[in-house]
């Protein structure tokens, strides 16, 4: 673990208490409709990260909206999020251009042993035209998978921002990557964390991970949240991690980059994509 | 919005409030003494235990120029095999030890020292029986003639000129430690002439061969015996008497480790008792497999090709080792420091591919900042210039890393498949215990003979027999392929002398070599490919 958890643990008995009261009163607020209530920023409050943090633990009937992708060519392990009934964004540098490579989980530990999980596959991949190879920073790394089918019921779309992330935000990532820089290192479950953006720009933003708390590898592709009236928009899509001043006490404790997604540009090209694949 | 906003800053601010507290309580001693450690160079030593090959000499010392030249500073160290100093009609005047010591008296010795020489060189007995005399006293047989080793003595001067190491893997190759019977163990007094002769035959080598001494050095050579700091068991075989002996003698390292297969590649070197310094190679992982080797060109060998010369897939090899070594090396130059050990041979096994996956890592890495691609005894000067408390600190990984370049996040997973070959009524029968990740990654289960792959997954050894020649051998590999057929595991038994009442299926995998060091075979090579006759 990278950062300690004890002092977390003063504040999490009253906190328990007022996350039911928030969900309570943000459930009344849009009228449940049977299903729980979406995530809100605030219930994860006690959350430690993605690197050096902890699972979620969600009861059966929560919605989710990330999924992890499994390329067969590379054999690489990514993260992503569902934004509509049958298509998930991702990192481009998370996908081949043969769509065959791709599977997609919708389970929470996929790779367990124990797991029986089937992967599903994806039925053709779009990558950005502006996607010009991961080392190059000015890459928009973005790529949509198409399934041939819906996703399951425990899975929905989340909404994109139209609000540019800005300094100073909150954002609240996930993913299947990393928790240690150890050997021995937990992959394939998905973790949460927030964090604060400390660097944001129409096409990018990033956040602090010197804390130990952030986006390491297996997280690429995966989401960036940010709340907005008491819900949860996806904003960015985990791109990559680099260093400020070139030292670093751990691989991931270093910088964590996003490629934004909220500006006109980018959601036209998702919801263009989308209607061409579709019709 | 804004409401939400001053709340979340609000718990965010009493959560890094606490935080701050908390770790000024716990560590605070750390911070303070963390702050104080230098980040340590990165050390990469590049070896060869190979002398005999004039061409790659010349070769190799040629690279380090060009690329030194470069802006990229190479500085080898040589592992020099006392027995190529000695050209082979005179092989009797390097006695191994083990042989040395079934002499009662030095008086016995020396007749017996005569009675070989004489054979050697009395051309009215048997070539044959010559030879079997001479292949006693050197696993890796001796120089090819005069001029070979006065070429060879040019080569290793000009090399030291150059500011490259010379340094001792003994002479015949040997070995004399754990992995050998109790009676072929050598004690204190065996290794103690064997790194005599080593001396003996290196700096003698213009009496004992007739050659007249052409150099500017009134010796004939550029170094002095005090140079030879450095030691490699032949096939990295070593013991506590071992240990024991070159702590007497004029060495200062030992880079033998690495037999048991355990030795982490992020591992700091230690010091014996005698103040020894050891520098295991690295045990690394084959990148894209579950493999694992010793960080030596014919171990990749074995592990890859097992053993069998397969220049077809050269690049997929080459690359194999590429990036293998720089995951070793990205690792420690990012992590702890620790050193970095890559020994090779003077071969070219599976078409160069090894040679220019070393070349291709040099100019990868030497160069760098705070990398340095030098000789072992640079890095003892260096290591000898640190404190205790400063290595353990070093070792710990305390100081303040270099920070990985921006990166891809995807994770590359790798299954356990573990296959196995198993003799069942005369047929060897392919079978793997895959993991969840295997089956996710579609791995498959095949069999290849020869390196080749071939339907199905067993084969009856009648079937084999048909296939080949009475008396030859096959390999039979039970592999586990990824969705590109590259090999993610593989479990190799041998097949010997088919077809014949010696027929024989080894009991060990071929791959379980991979682990251990430097091996005999490794030398043959470099005469199989030398311009001379030299029959091996």
């Amino acid at each position: 673990m990278l950062m300690n958890t004890h002092m977390m643990m003063e504040t999490m008995v009253t906190k328990k208490l007022t996350l039911f009261l928030l969900a309570f009163s943000f459930c009344t607020q849009i009228g449940c409709t049977g299903k729980a209530a979406p995530k809100k920023m605030s219930q994860i409050e006690d959350s430690v990260g993605i690197l050096g943090g902890k699972s979620f633990e969600r009861k059966e009937s929560d919605i989710r909206h990330e999924v992890m992708i499994l390329n067969l060519k590379n054999s690489n392990v990514c993260s992503a999020t569902v934004i509509a009934k049958s298509v998930i964004l991702t990192a481009a540098h998370c996908v081949t251009e043969d769509a065959k490579d791709t599977l997609i989980f919708f389970d929470d530990k996929p790779l367990d042993e124990n797991s029986t999980a089937e992967g599903f596959p994806a039925q053709s991949v779009e990558i950005h035209p502006d996607y010009l190879g991961s080392a190059n920073i000015q890459s928009t790394d973005l790529a949509l998978i198409f399934m041939a089918e819906d996703v399951p019921e425990t899975h929905q779309a989340i909404g994109v921002s139209h609000d540019s992330v800005q300094l100073d935000d909150q954002i609240l990532i996930t993913g299947y990557g990393r928790t240690s820089d150890e050997e021995d290192t937990i992959i394939g479950h998905l973790y949460h964390a927030k964090g604060v953006v400390t660097v944001a720009s129409s096409f990018f933003f990033s956040m602090d991970q010197t804390s130990g708390v952030g986006i390491c590898d297996g997280d690429s592709g995966g989401p960036a949240y940010a709340e907005k009236d008491g819900k949860l928009f996806l904003v960015g899509v985990a791109k990559m991690v680099y260093s400020q001043d070139g030292e670093s006490q751990s691989a991931c404790a270093e910088t964590g980059q996003f490629t934004a997604i909220t500006s006109p540009e980018v959601r036209d090209w998702i919801s263009k994509t989308i209607i061409e694949k579709r019709n | 919005m804004l409401k939400n906003k001053q709340i979340l800053f609000k718990s965010l601010k009493m959560v890094t409030t606490s935080m701050v507290a908390s770790s000024i309580v716990l560590s605070s001693v750390a911070v303070a003494q963390t702050q104080k450690i230098e980040r340590p160079p990165q050390f990469v030593l590049l070896a060869f235990d190979g002398s005999f090959n004039l061409d790659f000499w010349k070769e190799s010392r040629q690279f380090a120029k060009d690329s030194t030249a470069n802006g990229k500073p190479i500085k080898w160290t040589y592992f020099l095999s006392g027995v190529y100093w000695l050209h082979e009609k005179n092989y009797p005047l390097y006695m191994p030890p083990h042989h040395e010591s079934q002499f009662a008296t030095e008086k016995d010795r020396l007749a017996e020292v005569q009675r070989r020489l004489k054979e050697a060189n009395d051309s009215s007995v048997a070539k044959g029986v010559r030879n079997r005399a001479r292949a006693q006293y050197s696993e890796i047989g001796f120089g090819n003639n005069v001029t070979d080793v006065a070429e060879r003595i040019n080569q290793v001067n000009l090399a030291f000129e150059e500011g490259h190491e010379m340094a001792s893997h003994a002479n015949g190759h040997f070995k004399g430690g754990s992995s050998v019977a109790v009676s072929r163990k050598w004690n204190l007094k065996q290794w103690s002439s064997e790194f005599r002769q080593f001396i003996e035959l290196i700096f003698n080598a213009y009496e004992n061969n007739g050659i007249q001494n052409r150099t500017k050095y009134a010796s004939g050579y550029a170094f002095k015996p005090e140079d030879i700091v450095g030691f490699r068991a032949p096939t990295l075989d070593t013991n506590q008497m071992m240990f024991e002996t070159a702590a007497d003698s004029n060495f200062k390292y030992d880079t033998s480790g690495a037999n048991s297969g355990a030795e982490k590649p992020d591992r700091w070197p230690s010091r014996t008792k005698r103040g020894l310094w050891v520098f295991p190679l690295g045990y690394i992982d084959i990148v894209g497999t579950t493999k694992k080797t010793a960080s030596m060109d014919y171990n990749f060998f074995v592990s890859q090709s097992r053993e069998v010369e397969d220049a077809a897939n050269k690049v997929k090899y080459r690359d194999q080792m590429y990036n293998s070594y720089m995951k070793y090396f990205n690792d420690n130059y990012y992590g702890n420091r620790a050193p970095v050990h890559i020994g090779h041979h003077f071969s070219k096994w599976n078409g160069g591919a090894y040679w220019e996956a070393m070349k291709q890592l040099s100019q990868s890495v030497c160069g760098m900042k705070e990398v340095r691609c030098g000789t072992y005894t640079e890095y003892v000067q260096w290591l000898d210039e640190q404190n205790q408390n400063q290595l353990s600190n070093y070792a710990k990984g305390s100081f303040s890393k270099v920070a990985r370049p921006a990166n891809l996040k995807a994770l590359e997973i790798v299954g356990q498949s573990k296959p196995v070959l198993t003799l069942v009524n005369g047929t060897l029968k392919a079978s793997a215990s895959m993991d969840r990740r295997s089956k996710l990654l579609s791995y498959k289960l095949a069999l290849k003979i020869d390196n080749k792959l071939i339907d199905g997954t067993e084969i009856s050894l009648e079937a084999l027999r048909q296939q080949k020649a009475a008396g030859s051998k096959a390999i039979v590999s039970a592999v586990v392929l990824n969705t590109q057929g590259d090999e993610v595991d593989s479990y190799s038994l041998k097949v010997t002398a088919l077809g014949t009442s010696l027929e024989n299926v080894s009991d060990k995998a071929i791959e379980e070599r991979a682990a251990l060091g430097d091996l005999p075979e490794a030398h043959a090579h470099e005469h199989a490919h030398d311009d001379g006759d030299h029959g091996h």
